[in-house]
């Protein structure tokens, strides 16, 4: 969204330097489930800050309202009932972007500077870029990206970019009433979170972890989960990495292999020239029929 | 406990149930009974109008207990007007346990009706697992949860006032009406 050339640090389908003259604290938000009330607070102010309003729908018997995230929706609570150690745990999560320090999105996209790094950790989308190939959807081990049917393009939370650059802390932040979710320094934001598990350690949650999910080179994005143990009851992926066919998408191994076969077609081309010659065309031969015998095609017979 | 080694306990003379808090069914409760003293079963110094007494549903006839509550994405019925509010809970819901859904042959997201002996509402099923059977004096009870916010125009799916179910009783001091405890029968629509 906000275009802040200096503080590019990756950019997608582009192999020229970023600038890097200036540095830039790297941020986090931190989302403490175990704090959270599940009121929607944010969701709210993210189309509230963003100018989103998603369909008003229909309830299929969830407190998830929209079903899923959409070009409209994108921070999503969700809510799931999960028996864990013989007790009924009702598990809300704040699902949107993770803002992964090595996007999968990023690494897909094949439209140069529709998705871009900043070097606080923001992966934001710039749509006037994109091409709506829907690569990124298939990149993204959290599957988040959405593809807006009516114009093409892909969108998902910028984790407030717009704020963040002018000092400000993403709306769902400013609008949370519990402190569920928390935005600082991701050196802070990881301390605060230890903090949290010494406490939920104490108050029994003895499998409570921090969700920074390494195979993604950790995210700008950390949970707190009081049942750590279990990521997926939240709907969270347990090991989330990008797929290898991803990793060599982009490599020197699939240019080398793209510019090797350029080359091999154009030398197969030449050595096919050199031993069969040129294509020649049979010459047009009078036909039988309607013509009038000199191989010219039949006309009308008013012409 | 205090300095002279037992415990204290205060009343004010005000209350005009008083002056120790005391337990009594509600009005349509259903249990026939008060477990703790059979002969006073409800509250003597409830506002009750005459004529309402008759709108008062049996167990037998509705044997369901319904409690009535706001959600969190909601204050009071203002945010009727907020599309943010709409989009965050768009259509009106009731909540049943699941041993309740499975009795009744209910799906989650089923249209169900709901009843009382005042009046009924029309609502999506949202079955959970938060609301369990309650065992009272030996009987299951199970507990329909009706959040309010439906009713009138607004920017949501068009939904019943969730007050046309409720009991017309105001409590012994402040009046407060009778809405997180009464009798329904639900059924699918």
């Amino acid at each position: 969204m906000a275009l802040q050339s200096l503080d590019i640090k990756a950019r997608s389908a582009s192999t020229f330097a970023p600038p890097s003259a200036r540095t830039t604290l790297e941020v986090a938000k931190l989302i403490d489930v175990s704090r959270c009330i599940g009121c929607k607070a944010c969701q709210a102010a993210c189309m509230e800050w963003n100018d989103l309003r998603d369909a008003v729908g229909v309830n299929e018997g969830s407190y998830t309202n929209p079903p899923d995230l959409s070009d409209q929706t994108w921070t999503l609570m969700r809510f799931y009932e999960e028996q864990i150690q013989g007790s009924l745990q009702w598990l809300i999560l704040k699902d949107g972007c993770l803002h992964c320090a090595e996007p999968g999105c990023l690494k897909a996209c094949p439209a140069p500077g529709a998705i871009v790094q900043h070097s606080n950790g923001i992966v934001d989308f710039h749509e006037e870029s994109c091409i709506g190939c829907g690569y990124c959807i298939s990149g993204c081990p959290f599957n988040i990206p959405r593809l807006r049917k009516e114009d093409s393009k892909v969108y998902k939370c910028t984790l407030c970019s717009d704020r963040v650059a002018v000092g400000l802390e993403p709306a769902c932040i400013k609008a949370c009433p519990t402190q569920a979710l928390s935005f600082g320094s991701k050196e802070t934001m990881l301390a605060q979170a230890e903090h949290r598990l010494t406490d939920l350690h104490e108050r029994g949650f003895t499998k409570a972890a921090v969700y920074d999910p390494q195979g993604v080179g950790g995210t700008h994005v950390v949970y707190v989960l009081p049942h750590g143990d279990r990521p997926e009851a939240y709907g969270l992926p347990k090991d989330p990495s990008i797929g290898p066919l991803l990793a060599v998408w982009r490599s020197w191994v699939s240019r080398s292999l793209g510019v090797f076969t350029m080359f091999a077609v154009l030398v197969a081309g030449v050595f096919h020239y050199m031993k069969v010659g040129p294509l020649e065309e049979p010459r047009d031969e009078p036909r039988d029929g309607p013509g009038d015998g000199q191989g010219r095609p039949p006309r009308d017979a008013s012409s | 406990m205090n300095p002279e080694g037992v415990a204290r306990l205060f009343a004010l003379d005000k209350m005009n149930e008083g002056p120790f808090p005391e337990h009594y069914e509600p009005f349509e409760s259903p249990l026939d009974t008060n477990p703790l003293h059979a002969k006073v079963v409800s509250n003597p110094a409830a506002r009750i109008f005459k004529d309402d007494r008759d709108s008062f549903g049996t167990a037998k006839e509705f044997p369901y207990v319904a409690t009535t509550y706001r959600l969190t994405e909601h204050f009071h019925f203002w945010t009727k007007h907020t599309r943010t509010a709409a989009v965050l809970q768009p259509e009106q819901f009731v909540e049943i346990g699941e041993d309740l859904a499975r009795e009744k042959g209910i799906r989650q997201g089923d249209k169900i009706v709901v009843r009382s002996k005042r009046g009924m509402i029309k609502a999506k099923a949202l079955v959970t697992k938060r609301i369990t059977a309650l065992t009272v004096a030996g009987k299951a009870v199970h507990t329909v949860g009706i959040p309010i916010h439906w009713g009138f125009e607004g920017l949501t799916r068009p939904g019943y006032l969730a007050n046309t179910l409720t009991p017309f009783v105001g409590d012994g001091n402040v009046q407060t009406p009778e809405f997180k405890a009464f009798l329904v029968d639900i059924e699918r629509a």
